[in-house]
């Protein structure tokens, strides 16, 4: 979608025209969902919190000024909102902090592909993974593979330089891997 | 401080490497055994993170269907759409300025697409054509413009509160075009006179009788409008 289709879209629906505003939601709805379940783990709770992502698009129509383009403002307001949820859980939940993740060396523990555990774990095991990263690193597992952007994508919706979310995404993979390895 | 080139490592696994980055990259993994292992890692990871399914189930869908989520923002709105839908939000009408023909009505995205959750919502739906002489819309003051649009604003608010409202749309301030079997007839420009199909709204209602009744009602008629009334099938 052409950043001026979009911004067209979005003066339509700024101006009251439904169907404008449905067409925004079905081209972003299936990303926005998918980045919900990946910070969240919860299909139900990221159900609500796209559904909420959305009520506040429609509320910001008058206030988007077309600077980012709008899957960028989507993910962005979809991870506070996931922040949010998450604060709420936070004291239930066993976390990795984040130094942990900044100490590993970017090269260490080199796992075979063939036998490493990522590959082999269902997909519930890896969700639960997911869900006990630390927040900059789950963000960045969301965007990329529940959002489905490209790094440079990642790096303009969460404002960090490329490499950062680069390295950050190395990071987050092996703490996935060393979690799925570890007996619960 | 990692002498592996690890950014452009992950850039080549998820295939996003420039161009004129990769010939070097190359080079280095002929000579590197652990960044080719870190590579093999970083492939499988991608490939497995992307095969997890999150896909929208019915359940989600729900949540997620479009309706729903215009309804959740429905109330409250944004001030500047609810300065603009003042008169008329709550029946999914919203007063704005129209070329020369004044104040119009058209329906918002402030309003649920459908009530039929609503208590009351029930019967066969009938489609209110509203038809205007354009001559006699022109004819009308700014302020009985404003009246009007009041007036139909809060028609519509009561229908939704009734739970009969099912849908609508204005259309624009043209004539269209006409196809038969003699060809296509372009009447897009001539809205200066004569009578212009404005819109159309769905209600629900128990027969004829009660959808007439509530037609008859509609602000269009005292403004000097006809409303068709038709069954949906």
């Amino acid at each position: 979608v052409s950043i001026g289709f979009e911004q067209a879209l979005v003066a339509r629906a700024r101006d009251g025209d439904a169907a404008a505003f449905d067409e925004i939601v079905v081209a972003h709805r299936d990303r926005v969902f998918a980045l919900a379940c990946f910070s969240l783990r919860d299909r139900h709770a990221a159900a609500e919190v796209a559904h909420e992502a959305f009520v506040r698009l429609f509320r910001s129509l008058d206030t988007l000024r077309g600077e980012a383009r709008l899957g960028t403002w989507l993910h962005r307001v979809t991870l506070n909102l996931c922040h949010d949820v998450f604060r709420e859980r936070q004291r239930q939940m066993t976390r990795v902090p984040i130094e942990r993740a900044e100490r590993l060396p970017a090269s260490a523990e080199r796992a075979d592909p063939e036998t490493m555990a990522l590959a082999r774990a269902s997909d519930a095991a890896v969700r639960e993974a997911v869900a006990k990263l630390p927040a900059p690193l789950r963000e960045v597992i969301g965007l990329r593979f529940g959002a489905e952007l490209s790094y440079a994508e990642i790096a303009a919706t969460l404002q960090w330089p490329l490499g950062t979310v680069c390295t950050r995404l190395q990071r987050a993979m092996k703490l996935l891997e060393q979690e799925l390895t570890t007996p619960s | 401080m990692s002498t592996h080139p690890d950014v452009d490592l992950v850039l080549h696994a998820g295939g996003e490497l420039p161009d004129d980055r990769r010939a070097a990259l190359l080079a280095h993994l002929e000579t590197c055994a652990a960044c080719r292992a870190e590579l093999a890692f970083l492939r499988a990871g991608e490939e497995r993170l992307r095969s997890i399914s999150v896909a929208i189930s019915a359940e989600q869908g729900d949540a997620l269907a479009t309706g729903r989520i215009r309804a959740g923002a429905a109330m409250p709105a944004s001030p500047a759409l609810r300065r603009r839908a003042f008169f008329a939000a709550a029946a999914g009408l919203a007063v704005g300025a129209s070329g020369g023909a004044g104040l119009t009505w058209r329906l918002t995205s402030a309003a649920p697409a459908a009530t039929a959750s609503t208590p009351g919502a029930s019967g066969p739906v009938f489609m209110l054509l509203i038809q205007e002489l354009v001559s006699e819309r022109l004819a009308l003051a700014p302020d009985a413009l404003r009246d009007r649009s009041r007036a139909m604003g809060d028609w519509m608010a009561r229908l939704r509160q009734e739970g009969r409202f099912a849908g609508g749309q204005r259309l624009r301030d043209e004539a269209g075009r006409l196809v038969s079997r003699a060809g296509v007839d372009d009447r897009a420009g001539r809205v200066d006179a004569g009578e212009l199909l404005s819109g159309f709204f769905l209600i629900r209602a128990s027969g004829y009788d009660e959808a007439t009744a509530i037609a008859a009602t509609c602000p269009i008629v005292s403004f000097g409008g006809r409303v068709a009334v038709r069954q949906v099938a």
